[in-house]
């Protein structure tokens, strides 16, 4: 691979050189490229960047639906607010752990589905079919079918578990509900892109290493996991940016009461209950920035798109 | 035992666990919705009284 790559340098002067000797013809066909593509990129920048640019505004400014006369610019004091208050960091720290524990749970069970989906030797479309139900299911009816089956009056698991007490009246029991419901609407998915880095392994590799007298364990520890970092690694980033914006299955549960309320449950109460358009915007703009902070660790930290390497084995 | 026939016999039991783990949650809500008002908060998982009126 080395040999046919070339160094950096090289073409960028190529390029450089090239443009300076474009055509006539060339540089009209550039330029009209550029008038098409334009539109297209322009309601794009549109649509991302003015929720965002408005959001840093509004978080810079007293802006209070309650008292919309006293709006006035005043600087980092929301974020002042924002970081000094201990029901953020109370949240930071619920959000933190549904997504580490929930995200962990859909990496091991989406890896089993992943490997049963790709293995399997008979019936194949018909559980690939059934495995991907869950994922069909809109958010807020699946949370709200868990609610009603945790639920000591009316579901079915407190009786086949033989429960008392109502599973939903403590945080621990609610903490269950609501990471069994968000494993189980979302290891589906995880087990999909997982799929699509099981396709990747060559089949040549594990042959080879079962005649070497590689147990099964050793070849899927040794061969399969390495060559599956990239796609790993992009699953993993996907559900943890997911996980952490929780909120369609807290609501349905408890609308964050016991001790379950997360980042964007707080950002819906400040804006929506509290209508303080400035300090739930402060909470928003800090919750963009967590989750490009989780993004970046992901990309650059651990390499999510890089791309599979056999040598690894 | 022969080998084919543990595998078969462990193939069947993935297929039984995935099917009854995905689909367990979608009969219940399936159930629940066949269900009477009345009756949609007894806490049993098959409907005592059946109803398409919802």
């Amino acid at each position: 691979v080395s040999a046919v790559t070339a160094p950096p340098s090289a073409p960028s002067a190529q390029t450089t050189s090239r443009r300076k000797h474009l055509s006539d013809r060339a540089r009209a066909e550039r330029r009209l490229a550029y008038w098409l593509v334009a539109p297209a990129a322009i309601v794009m920048v549109a649509v991302t960047a003015y929720p965002i640019i408005d959001a840093v505004a509004l978080s810079l400014q007293r802006a209070d639906l309650r008292f919309p006369n006293a709006t006035k610019f005043i600087g980092l004091s929301n974020y002042g607010h924002v970081l000094t208050a201990p029901v953020w960091w109370q949240d930071v720290f619920h959000t933190v752990i549904l997504t580490v524990i929930s995200v962990s749970i859909q990496l091991v069970l989406g890896m089993c589905l992943a490997l049963v989906m790709h293995r399997i030797i008979f019936g194949r479309g018909l559980v690939r079919a059934i495995a991907l139900v869950p994922y069909a299911i809109v958010a807020v009816v699946a949370a709200e079918s868990w609610q009603l089956a945790f639920s000591l009056q009316s579901g079915w698991i407190p009786k086949l578990l033989g429960l008392s007490g109502d599973p939903l009246s403590h945080t621990f029991g609610t903490y269950v509900a609501i990471i069994v419901t968000e494993v189980w609407k979302n290891t589906p998915f995880m087990a999909l892109l997982l799929l699509a880095g099981l396709a990747l392994v060559p089949d040549e590799l594990q042959e080879a290493a079962k005649v070497d007298g590689a147990t099964t364990w050793e070849r899927f520890t040794k061969i399969t996991l390495p060559l599956m970092k990239p796609a790993i690694v992009v699953a993993l980033l996907f559900r943890t940016l997911d996980a952490f914006r929780i909120f369609d299955t807290i609501y349905i549960f408890n609308q964050g009461a016991q001790g379950t309320e997360s980042i964007s449950i707080l950002n819906y109460n400040t804006l929506l209950d509290r209508l303080n358009l400035g300090l739930g915007s402060a909470v928003s703009v800090l919750l963009f920035l967590l989750v490009a902070l989780i993004a970046i660790v992901f990309i650059v930290g651990l390499g999510a798109g890089r791309a599979p390497s056999t040598e690894a084995a | 035992m022969s080998h084919h026939k543990k595998q078969i016999g462990g193939w069947s039991t993935a297929i039984v666990v995935i099917c009854v783990v995905s689909l367990i949650p979608v009969l219940w809500i399936v159930f629940l919705s066949l269900k009477t008002p009345a009756t949609a908060t007894d806490g049993s998982f098959i409907p005592h009284q059946w109803t398409l009126s919802n």
